[in-house]
C-alpha cells in the first residue's frame, strides 16, 4: 500500500452517490499524481490502474455523459473524473461493499471486518508476513 | 545532516556516495535501519516498516504502558462524540498525543480513521474524546509491531479503492472521504 487518506468533506452531500463521487474525484487526482511520479522515476506499470468503487450509481454517473437533475451540482467533480478516465488513465471496476478495503478509512468497524481488511492491506508484524509465505 | 540514497543498483549508489565524498566530508552509516522513529527491517521477502519504539515512547509519555489491550481502535461512533459539552481542561496533553498519533499513521493506516476523527476536536475535546483517545492508545499497544510490508515479488499495477460515509458527522452532516491506493499486491 502506498497511499491512503481520510478526510471530512468540505460540503454537505444530498445523496450517498454524491459523496462517493467526490471521493472518486479525489482518488482520480491521486492516481494521476502517482502515475506522474512513477513516470518521473522511470517506472512502467504493467497495466492500466484499476479504480474500485462499491457504489453502482456512482459508476453509472462516471460512464454516462448526460446529467441527471440531481447530479447537476457535482459537474466539476464529474468533469474531473471524466478528464482522467476517458484517456484511459484507469479502469472503473465494481467491488462488493464487504470487500472494500477503503471502508477502514471512512468509519469505525467491528473486530471481524476490521481484521479482515487489515490482513488485506498487509499491515501486520514482520513475523506474520514471513509466515504467510 | 543525513542523506538517504535509494536505488535498485548497488554500484550506482556507491558511485554517488563516492562523488559526494569528494566534495564533502561524509560518514557512511550503512544500511537504512532506523530513522525518526521508523524501523526498517529487510528480508528476502521484502521490506517491513514499523514504529515499535515510537509507540512505546507515546505510551510511556502518557503513562499507559500497563494499559489493557483492545482489538479495534474505535467503537462504533455514538452521537455523544459529536457533542461539544463536558470539555476537558487538559487540552495540551490531548493535543500532544494526537500529534504523536498522527505521525504514527504513516506506518499504521489501521488507526488512520480514528486519529483523523479525534484530531478534529483538538481545540475542544470532551471527556468522551479523551476516552476514545485512550482506546486508540490501548489499541496501538496491541498492534505494537504492526507496520507496512512491501513484498519484493510484486507486480507493478496500481489499484485504487474509494469509499465514502455519507453524513457521518452528526453535527454538520458532512461526509467522510476514504481512499487507499496499492502498487502491486
Amino acid at each position: 500500500m502506498i497511499s491512503w487518506k481520510t478526510k471530512k468533506q468540505g460540503t454537505i452531500s444530498k445523496s450517498s452517490s454524491e459523496s462517493e463521487y467526490r471521493v472518486f474525484a479525489s482518488t482520480s487526482c491521486e492516481i494521476q499524481w502517482i502515475s506522474y511520479l512513477l513516470e518521473d522515476l522511470e517506472i512502467t506499470t504493467t497495466s492500466v490502474a484499476n479504480l474500485y468503487c462499491d457504489n453502482q450509481p456512482t459508476r453509472h454517473i462516471a460512464h454516462n455523459n448526460s446529467f441527471h437533475e440531481q447530479t447537476q451540482h457535482i459537474d466539476i467533480d464529474h468533469h474531473m473524473v471524466r478528464e482522467r478516465w476517458q484517456p484511459g488513465l484507469f479502469h472503473l471496476l465494481p467491488i462488493r461493499s464487504s470487500e472494500q478495503p477503503a471502508n477502514l478509512f471512512t468509519k469505525a468497524l467491528e473486530k471481524k471486518v476490521f481484521n479482515k481488511i487489515i490482513s488485506k492491506l498487509r499491515v501486520s508484524s514482520s513475523k506474520n508476513q514471513i509466515k504467510r509465505k | 545532516m543525513r542523506i538517504f540514497l535509494a536505488g535498485n543498483n548497488i554500484n550506482d549508489i556507491t558511485t554517488v556516495n563516492k562523488s559526494i565524498n569528494v566534495a564533502f566530508y561524509i560518514k557512511d552509516l550503512g544500511k537504512f535501519k532506523y530513522f525518526m522513529g521508523l524501523e526498517i527491517a529487510r528480508s528476502r521477502e521484502g521490506i517491513h516498516i514499523c514504529q515499535r519504539k515510537y509507540v512505546l515512547d507515546i505510551l510511556k509519555d502518557i503513562g499507559m504502558l500497563g494499559a489493557k489491550l483492545v482489538a479495534t481502535p474505535m467503537q462504533k461512533q455514538s452521537d455523544r462524540l459529536f457533542n461539544q459539552e463536558d470539555v476537558i481542561h487538559d487540552i495540551t496533553t490531548y493535543g500532544r498525543t494526537i500529534g504523536h498519533l498522527l505521525y504514527l499513521v504513516s506506518t499504521q493506516p489501521n488507526i488512520c480513521f480514528s486519529v483523523l476523527f479525534l484530531s478534529q476536536y483538538v481545540h475542544k475535546p470532551s471527556t468522551y474524546h479523551h476516552q476514545a483517545m485512550q482506546r486508540v492508545l490501548r489499541y496501538i499497544k496491541t498492534s505494537l509491531t504492526h507496520g507496512i510490508f512491501y513484498p519484493k515479488s510484486s507486480t507493478l499495477h496500481l489499484k485504487a479503492f474509494s469509499d465514502s460515509d455519507r453524513a457521518s458527522c452528526s453535527m454538520t452532516r458532512r461526509s467522510t472521504t476514504g481512499l487507499c491506493i496499492f502498487l502491486g499486491e
